[in-house]
């Protein structure tokens, strides 16, 4: 249903991007809100996020995955290069790295209601060991590269990779997602 | 970035949740065009790392949708990608120009 959407987006069609942004405002603002923590930066990068839904909707190819994935991905790259600049030097990276989240989380109201989805996905989640759990956490939802992980987690920087893998594939597996 | 096969392979998953540097990102996006198997994985473990941007949904800020619907009127639209060979393509376009040339009776210079 969202790719047909799409499909009407990249031909222009307003009242078809009106509904993609119905649906998926809010797990885009969600997960931008994840890694950034800032409400004024994270609502600024999520409206960049959908308006380049909107201008690169003809290059979406619905043979390739699901459009909600296309456009979460979007997203969350999106607000990855806002902690993470291109080719930083250690200094300007140290600056500009996530901060580990001392700051208010969001607030109930903005809490979208518990789904049975969400609920599976965070117990999938549980279930992992803690090192590919606190991997995978730590580089979605709060940005971090790779060796930043390992800092973190004092663990060699070669083994996050292969724990974020494992996690990930453990998770698809046990939700059942298919592509 | 030069890696064996199986050192890419294992990058699926920090490809998928951005955990790779830009220089290390590029090469692996290169790796992907011609490997099936890194490919079919990296959809996989893309639609997984969805469901946890889901797990996540936040009402968002009111007037954020009005904003992004307003800067539509503004903002160009890419265009589809249609094959590398714009039709009529120049290959095609001088062979006919030579045939043109060349065939007798064809001649429009008479």
């Amino acid at each position: 249903m969202l790719a047909g959407l799409l499909a009407r987006v990249a031909r222009g069609d307003r009242e078809a991007f009106r509904r993609v942004c119905g649906e998926l405002a809010g797990p885009v603002y969600g997960v931008i809100r994840q890694v950034l923590r800032d409400p004024a930066q994270s609502e600024r990068v999520a409206q960049e996020a959908l308006l380049e839904v909107w201008r690169t909707a003809p290059r979406f190819d619905p043979a390739r995955g699901s459009a909600a994935a296309w456009v979460l991905a979007l997203a969350h790259r999106r607000a990855v290069d806002r902690v993470r600049p291109r080719n930083p030097s250690s200094r300007r990276e140290r600056r500009a790295a996530p901060h580990a989240g001392t700051g208010t989380g969001p607030q109930g109201a903005e809490v979208v209601e518990v789904t049975l989805d969400r609920v599976r996905v965070l117990r999938c989640l549980d279930a992992l060991t803690e090192v590919q759990r606190e991997s995978i956490k730590l580089a979605y939802y709060r940005g971090y590269s790779g060796p930043q992980v390992a800092a973190l987690l004092g663990v060699t920087p070669g083994t996050v990779p292969t724990r974020i893998r494992d996690g990930l594939i453990r998770m698809r597996d046990s939700l059942e997602v298919t592509w | 970035m030069k890696l064996v096969r199986d050192e890419w392979h294992v990058l699926t998953g920090s490809y998928v949740v951005d955990a790779l540097g830009s220089q290390e990102r590029e090469g692996f996006e290169r790796h992907l065009h011609h490997c099936v198997s890194c490919d079919a994985e990296v959809r996989g473990l893309r639609e997984t790392a969805a469901r946890l941007a889901m797990a996540r949904s936040l009402r968002p800020p009111p007037g954020l949708q009005d904003r992004v619907l307003a800067a539509t009127y503004r903002t160009r639209q890419l265009p589809p990608v249609v094959g590398d060979h714009p039709f009529p393509s120049r290959r095609l376009a001088a062979r006919l120009a030579a045939l043109l040339h060349r065939g007798p009776g064809l001649s429009w210079a008479a």
